[in-house]
């Protein structure tokens, strides 16, 4: 019985802890490629043809530092991990919903996702990806309680 | 009483590293090479690429003067899977992501002074400036860049042609 239970909390340990390195590293990469290239980036934001012209430079200077940051806390600041885990939240639903949009409205374009250089345009594809990420986000949040700090 | 501390703790740390993304962001622009200016003239973004190019930039008037008079081919740079779905009435195929072996098509019917349209999706997708820029860079002396392109001239009522069409 015992060993049941403890070899049930490893394994929701291992899934947290795995769910947490997958989405944590992702978001650390994924900005520190756009911090490394700002002007794609900004151009990334000019194709989705969703924000004032005015704001698309602003966004492009401070979103990669919020997803490098959240990532970041995410993977190794205990204090601020569930601060962290709802800007995952938030910027993979707004990211979702900015895709949507832009396949309703019948736009090609690439989605900037992770790389601003990829030519990765948008399609069931990256939608499916970034649902699966939402899902992996709601995942740790659940199993995060019963698994062992 | 728990769970309203729980989402407070959370909003708290959230407003943190809100807060850090701001304070880095805008050292970044402050301290390291590579930065972007604070504001941009994006409505010229794709303009004046074009212009630099050597094209011509159009406005949905022209482009549709040019269609009605027929005094131009008009080049489709969408995926083909848009191209089919609806496009400007004579228009042909040439999508960017499969444009060399549309160019080889195109090219041996055509001469290099032939006035050609080019438009793409809308006025933020540069793929009907890259397809200009290969157009150009072919010997085209004529190439017009329909900026606002498809989502413009269906807005302006313009008549849409659909199904699969191929030269």
């Amino acid at each position: 019985m015992n060993a049941t239970r403890s070899g049930g909390a490893t394994w929701t340990n291992a899934t947290a802890l795995a769910l947490r390195a997958a989405l944590g590293g992702l978001f650390v990469v994924s900005g520190a490629l756009k911090i490394a290239d700002a002007p794609g980036f900004a151009v990334a934001v000019f194709r989705y043809d969703l924000l004032p012209d005015g704001a698309i430079n602003a966004v492009a200077v401070f979103l990669p530092w919020l997803e490098l940051l959240a990532g970041a806390a995410f993977l190794g600041a205990p204090r601020l991990r569930r601060g962290a885990w709802a800007w995952i939240v938030v910027l993979l639903a707004t990211f979702t919903a900015a895709m949507v949009a832009a396949r309703l409205r019948g736009m090609d374009i690439p989605c900037g996702c992770w790389d601003p250089s990829l030519d990765d345009r948008i399609g069931a594809g990256t939608i499916g990806r970034n649902v699966a990420l939402l899902a992996a986000a709601g995942a740790w949040r659940w199993l995060e309680p019963r698994a062992e700090s | 009483m728990k769970t309203a501390h729980s989402r407070r703790a959370t909003a708290r740390q959230a407003a943190v590293l809100l807060a850090a993304a701001l304070a880095a962001g805008s050292a970044r622009q402050v301290l390291l090479p590579g930065r972007i200016p604070w504001r941009q003239d994006w409505a010229d973004y794709i303009p004046s690429q074009a212009r630099a190019a050597g094209l011509r930039v159009v406005d949905g008037a022209a482009a549709a003067a040019a269609v009605r008079a027929r005094s131009a081919l008009v080049l489709d740079a969408r995926p083909l899977r848009a191209y089919d779905r609806g496009r400007v009435p004579g228009a042909l195929p040439l999508p960017a992501d499969d444009r060399d072996r549309h160019l080889r098509a195109l090219l041996p019917a055509l001469e290099p002074g032939h006035p050609l349209l080019v438009y793409c999706s809308g006025r933020t997708c540069d793929d009907g400036l890259q397809v200009g820029r290969v157009l150009a860079k072919n010997g085209f002396t004529d190439v017009a860049l329909y900026i606002g392109g498809y989502d413009d001239w269906r807005r302006r009522g313009g008549a849409v042609e659909g199904g699969r069409a191929r030269p």
